[in-house]
């Protein structure tokens, strides 16, 4: 009997297709979405604060400009920055996990417990100093973020890491004389590619909250459109008693990208550990 | 038989230390290997048997530098070998190979079959050119009997003996001259391990290597050694040629492994030694003989004084009290 693939037991995942189906057509909205929508900026030149209708399909907001473009470029901001911030933690975090993992001893012991201090500090009051700081831009939000997203990572890394070390090719390849480098960079690394891959796609929907939180809390990127930074603007002008739409369309806009992202983890590391669906 | 010595273990011992408990009295050890003295000659198979348990493994791990020696040393052509590292330790991986136990477990799910063999030939730069490479791992499948054009699938569309071979032809990747097969075969099917051996054995003519061969079945110790070492709780119980050690061995233990290996017709099968009892903790080993607990012939003197490794014959070394003054008992 041959192994079922991956992608054919992921297809049987139905939760886990959502999420794929979902993170999809997010991304496409994201990145392709910008190419046919304006970029809003000035005064619009509908109503201010008119609801939904067939020209301004999620209605208008107080300057008169139109909610769907700005959700639109939105989830374009929430994409790039959820995007940078997991090529920082991975950046960070692998190479540590890695090397904590793998070679143990006193290195082991000292990224050990970097992880486990960074783990204790809490992060959203450090990232606004952080942001107050050097000044809201998409870059730092992206860095900050990234920043203190590699400790989860690096203990995913490090935990999978000790368990693939004790299997008998690791020996076999330390016999060979293959490299340290070599050894946890690729036949090390190849093998934990799944927890590495569900660790992705919840830091990817953590960034967003993240990101929102900060943009809501007004120290979001002012140039760009951000689902935060349309919940903020509404609520500091208490529009959202008026105009529901202002709050309902970019809540739901984060809560889906969290959602479709955790189902996406979900999906990805119930099919490589069967075992862990109840 | 050529009789150049071309690795030799002195005094090895390798002690495993288990974490003592709070209110312990220190820590203890697990002694996997006490005094171990051997040597390998060119061209031979030494067979390597013992119950589990008996440090057959950690000999091989200690000798191939997965261990390190508690004390003692581990000579390779005259060189101690048991404190490399680094590019010396690099080099001297290129003498020595393992082919190891588990087929399933000893080669990555995720790297190519053709790209597991090719990986050491690159660690090592054995050729200048990935031509050159390809065309060394497409002859090392060819020798044990794999088709090259397999090279691109990965280990699961393999049987057992599939990747046995696979494992095989990695370990001589690097133009080793001495290969340790631990427990080689003892995960095949018993159609499959005949095969296997029957490849090691052509191999061996082929290439003209040297085996340590560790295993626990004493039909496939006898089916491919020259010679037979004997292992009870890490230490060397007796040493033999073959043909010798099954015709006339020394040792009580020999004697009653020897009776347990199962034999095809029953009018063989009267005066099978049954051994009491267990194979005693490695921690807390017994003083004295260290079979004594379980010895037929167990004397009082046994019990106290460890017997040294004694050659009663040319080539054949018992280590048993039974046997101290020059003739028998």
């Amino acid at each position: 009997m041959r192994e079922k693939t991956f992608l054919e037991s992921f297809s049987r995942h139905r939760l886990g297709v959502i999420g794929c189906v979902g993170v999809a057509l997010i991304l496409l909205a994201g990145v392709v979405g910008p190419f046919f929508v304006p970029f809003q900026k000035g005064y619009g030149e509908a109503m201010p604060l008119a609801g939904p209708s067939a020209e301004n399909f999620l209605g208008t907001d107080a300057l008169g400009l139109d909610l769907f473009s700005e959700i639109i470029w939105g989830a374009r901001t929430s994409i790039l920055i959820s995007a940078s911030a997991v090529l920082v933690a991975m950046f960070i975090g692998i190479p540590l996990g890695l090397v904590s993992g793998y070679s143990r001893g006193k290195i082991g012991a000292l990224i050990d417990s970097a992880i486990e201090i960074t783990m204790t500090i809490p992060t959203l009051p450090l990232m606004i100093l952080i942001s107050a700081l050097v000044g809201p831009s998409v870059r730092t939000v992206a860095v900050v973020i990234g920043v203190f997203a590699w400790p989860t990572l690096a203990r995913i890394v490090r935990n999978s890491t000790l368990k693939v070390s004790q299997m008998q090719y690791i020996e076999a390849a330390k016999v060979l004389g293959i490299s340290k480098g070599s050894i946890m960079f690729k036949h090390i690394l190849l093998n934990i590619a799944g927890p590495v891959l569900v660790d992705i796609t919840l830091i990817m929907a953590t960034a967003v909250l993240t990101e929102s939180s900060l943009s809501y809390l007004g120290l979001g990127d002012p140039n760009v459109w951000s689902w935060g930074g349309i919940l903020q603007t509404a609520f500091k002008a208490g529009h959202h008693f008026r105009a529901w739409w202002l709050v309902i369309f970019p809540a739901a806009s984060i809560m889906l990208y969290v959602i479709f992202f955790n189902l996406l983890g979900i999906g990805i590391n119930e099919t490589l550990n069967p075992k862990s669906r109840k | 038989m050529n009789m150049d010595s071309m690795l030799q273990v002195r005094n090895l011992k390798k002690y495993f230390p288990i974490k003592g408990s709070l209110f312990g009295a220190g820590p203890s050890y697990v002694h996997a290997l006490e005094n171990v003295d051997l040597d390998l000659y060119k061209g031979e198979t030494l067979g390597v048997v013992g119950e589990s348990g008996s440090g057959k493994s950690t000999l091989g791990r200690t000798i191939i530098q997965l261990e390190q020696p508690t004390a003692g040393k581990v000579l390779f052509e005259g060189k101690d070998v048991s404190a490399l590292k680094g590019e010396e330790l690099k080099r001297f991986r290129t003498n020595i190979q393992m082919v190891f136990q588990d087929p399933y477990a000893s080669l990555n799910p995720r790297l190519s079959v053709g790209y597991a063999i090719a990986e050491p030939m690159i660690a090592h730069k054995r050729f200048a050119s990935k031509a050159e490479t390809k065309e060394a791992t497409e002859e090392l499948m060819k020798k044990v009997g794999l088709q090259p054009s397999m090279a691109s699938q990965y280990p699961h569309n393999f049987s057992g003996g599939q990747r046995q071979r696979i494992g095989i032809a990695r370990a001589l990747s690097l133009n080793p001259k001495v290969l340790i097969c631990d427990e080689a075969v003892s995960a095949l099917d018993v159609s499959v391990q005949s095969q296997i051996l029957n490849l090691f054995n052509a191999l061996k003519r082929e290439l003209g290597l040297t085996y340590i061969f560790i295993a626990h079945d004493l039909s496939v110790v006898r089916y491919i050694s020259d010679r037979i070492l004997v292992l009870y709780l890490g230490t060397v119980m007796e040493i033999a040629p073959k043909s010798r050690l099954f015709e006339k061995h020394y040792h009580p233990y020999t004697e009653s492994l020897i009776s347990a290996s199962p034999e095809p017709s029953t009018a063989k099968r009267k005066g099978r030694i049954i051994l009491s009892g267990e194979i005693p903790s490695p921690i807390n080993p017994p003083k004295g003989c260290k079979f004594h607990t379980r010895c037929f012939k167990c004397m009082e003197r046994c019990k106290v004084e460890e017997p040294g490794l004694r050659e009663i014959e040319t080539g054949h070394f018992v280590r048993c009290h039974l046997y101290d003054e020059k003739g028998r008992n």
